[in-house]
């Protein structure tokens, strides 16, 4: 048998294992071994404790179908990511283009808006639960004092204004991550096209219209994409808030699958609504990126 | 470097609408920070008995004592540790990766690539059980060890897609010299490839940072004692065990929030480059 020509751009197997080996081992131990973890425990009926796991075939995923919680939850998620996506890209979009217009004199504006970014989730949750409180809540009191005693409400309490409370913390928590991603988007913009636009007179709400906001559609795509992958995976922010309460009229699937998995010690059974969670991230994010692609390319 | 030039449109004269609406916007963001840091100078009395917008009467730093006398440096230091740690890993395990996937032929780079992209929209929740499973059998559970594995892996596939894309942009012509020349390599990547993305590895190394910062679900399951908790944490148990003290939980927030206020206060535009750096690239 003839040998290979000795090719020196062709990497020896050793030098392959140890670049790639480290990466491939952390994902297939911590991400894709637990996915099908998930899927065998989905299969079962365990509280966690004992030694053995009943197996019951597709029993828990027949009572997914059946179960009014986790639709509620599969709701919520919508609800949050319709929201989000309604609010945070016009109000993003808006005030990039308020910064990028106010060039310096804005710089001080820039610097405030990222505040939010510097506490974590966990912080503005604990912080918010305090200023939408009832009785002591920041919010409350200064309708009080503007003689708006008539809006005043349980904001986390009331089962039917719970979640929508919880879609404007985060619509406040992410608008700023929007607004510095499409301000990007607008400073990418070559200053040719500003130029061209500039010389040909063009009014600036006109140059806005037709050319900025057409040529950062990419960003936009791009923060759409995170809207929707963010808000099917929230926890932290309504975990702390509100643990998915009043009666779950808050409750998202990870907070649900949290419930049942160290709450209730439905071991089998949480693991199917992580199942379910899974399925419902990966089918939705192929076809956004199905979808997106196309208008991308135009 | 030249100035850049800017024409009218950044500088057309402001209505006064636009800075009512910068104001309000301004306001809006700053508010409830300005609160929080005012609220922990106030007394447990005080704060239920008077009105909660008012300033305090007597300013005190007996909440801030409290907490600074608490649990807090012990998180901060767990804190600390864990992400430095984590940071490690990652690099250099995101990097020489990104570099065979950027620069070596290998049959499956495509589909190994791909496969490692998708791993990025992976829901955490989904692992969460298995993980909290895994971590008990390998007898890791409630130790900081514990939450370095997750931490690592999770931060591998943004980390890698960032860092291959970079690489690629590097000229072919330098690896095929150095090869030439008779470098190995590894020699290649330690000395040419990676030296030349490390603004990539910083921006990117600042997302991470801040992410592993303020994570909170793996931190929650996978630890239960006092002092193994990081700061996150340690502030989601002062809340719970104070609840009844809410000027002590604003001080304790505030003095969580601090790490993160300072870092944007000294390198700003760097910080916000960092926390943007997961969806710019893609």
């Amino acid at each position: 048998m003839k040998r290979k020509p000795y090719d020196p751009l062709k990497p020896r197997i050793t030098t392959l294992l140890w670049m790639l080996g480290p990466a491939v081992v952390m994902l297939a131990v911590y991400l894709i071994w637990p996915i099908f973890q998930t899927l065998k425990l989905s299969l079962y009926d365990w509280n966690g404790i004992d030694r053995k796991a009943k197996a019951i075939g597709f029993g828990n995923w027949v009572e997914l179908f059946h179960d009014h919680i986790f639709w509620l939850s599969v709701k919520n998620s919508f609800i949050l990511l319709l929201i989000s996506a309604l609010v945070e890209i016009p109000i993003g979009l808006g005030l990039a283009i308020l910064i990028f217009r106010g060039g310096k004199r804005f710089r001080i504006f820039k610097f405030g808006y990222f505040f939010p970014f510097l506490m974590s989730t966990v912080g503005i949750s604990i912080l918010f639960k305090q200023i939408f409180d009832t009785n002591f809540g920041l919010i409350n009191q200064v309708l009080g004092i503007l003689h708006l005693s008539g809006l005043e409400q349980d904001w986390l309490g009331n089962k039917h204004l719970a979640i929508y409370t919880v879609a404007l913390l985060i619509c406040w928590q992410y608008i700023p991550f929007y607004m510095l991603l499409f301000l990007a988007a607008l400073n990418g913009i070559s200053p040719d096209i500003e130029e061209a636009a500039a010389i040909d007179g063009a009014a600036s709400w006109k140059f806005t219209r037709y050319i900025q906001i057409p040529l950062i559609r990419g960003a936009m795509i791009t923060a759409l994409l995170l809207i929707v992958i963010g808000s099917l995976k929230y926890f932290d922010l309504i975990w702390v808030l509100t643990n998915g309460g009043p009666e779950f009229s808050t409750s998202v699937m990870a907070s649900y699958l949290y419930t049942l998995a160290f709450k209730n010690y439905r071991v089998g059974y949480a693991s199917t609504v992580a199942g379910a969670l899974f399925f419902i991230v990966f089918i939705t994010a192929i076809s956004i990126g199905r979808i997106t692609k196309r208008f991308r390319e135009v | 470097m030249a100035k850049k030039k800017t024409y009218g449109f950044r500088r057309p004269k402001l209505s006064p609408v636009a800075w009512v609406v910068a104001v309000i916007w301004l306001l809006v963001a700053i508010v409830p920070y300005i609160f929080m840091i005012l609220m922990g100078f106030k007394g447990s009395t005080e704060y239920i008995m008077s009105p909660v917008y008012k300033l305090p009467q007597h300013w005190s730093w007996i909440n801030f004592n409290a907490v600074l006398h608490g649990s807090y440096f012990h998180g901060l230091l767990n804190s600390l540790l864990v992400v430095v740690i984590s940071m490690f890993f990652i690099v250099m395990f995101a990097a020489s990766a990104a570099f065979a996937f950027a620069r070596l032929r290998f049959r499956g780079t495509a589909i190994l690539f791909s496969a490692v992209v998708a791993a990025l929209i992976v829901p955490i929740h989904t692992t969460l059980i298995p993980i909290y499973l895994l971590t008990n059998k390998l007898h890791v559970y409630d130790q900081l060890a514990g939450l370095i594995g997750p931490y690592v892996a999770f931060a591998i596939p943004i980390t890698v897609f960032i860092l291959t894309q970079f690489m690629r942009e590097i000229p072919k012509d330098f690896f095929e010299a150095a090869i030439v020349d008779g470098a190995s390599h590894a020699r290649v990547f330690f000395q040419i490839y990676f030296p030349l993305v490390r603004t990539a590895v910083v921006t990117v190394g600042i997302f991470n940072a801040v992410t592993l910062w303020n994570e909170f679900v793996f931190a929650y399951v996978l630890t239960s004692s006092g002092n193994k908790r990081t700061l996150p944490l340690t502030v989601f148990d002062y809340q719970g065990e104070y609840s009844s003290n809410i000027p002590a939980i604003m001080a304790a927030l505030t003095l969580a929030a601090i790490p993160l206020t300072l870092s944007y206060l000294i390198f700003q535009e760097r910080l916000v480059n960092g926390v943007m750096a997961g969806a710019i690239k893609s």
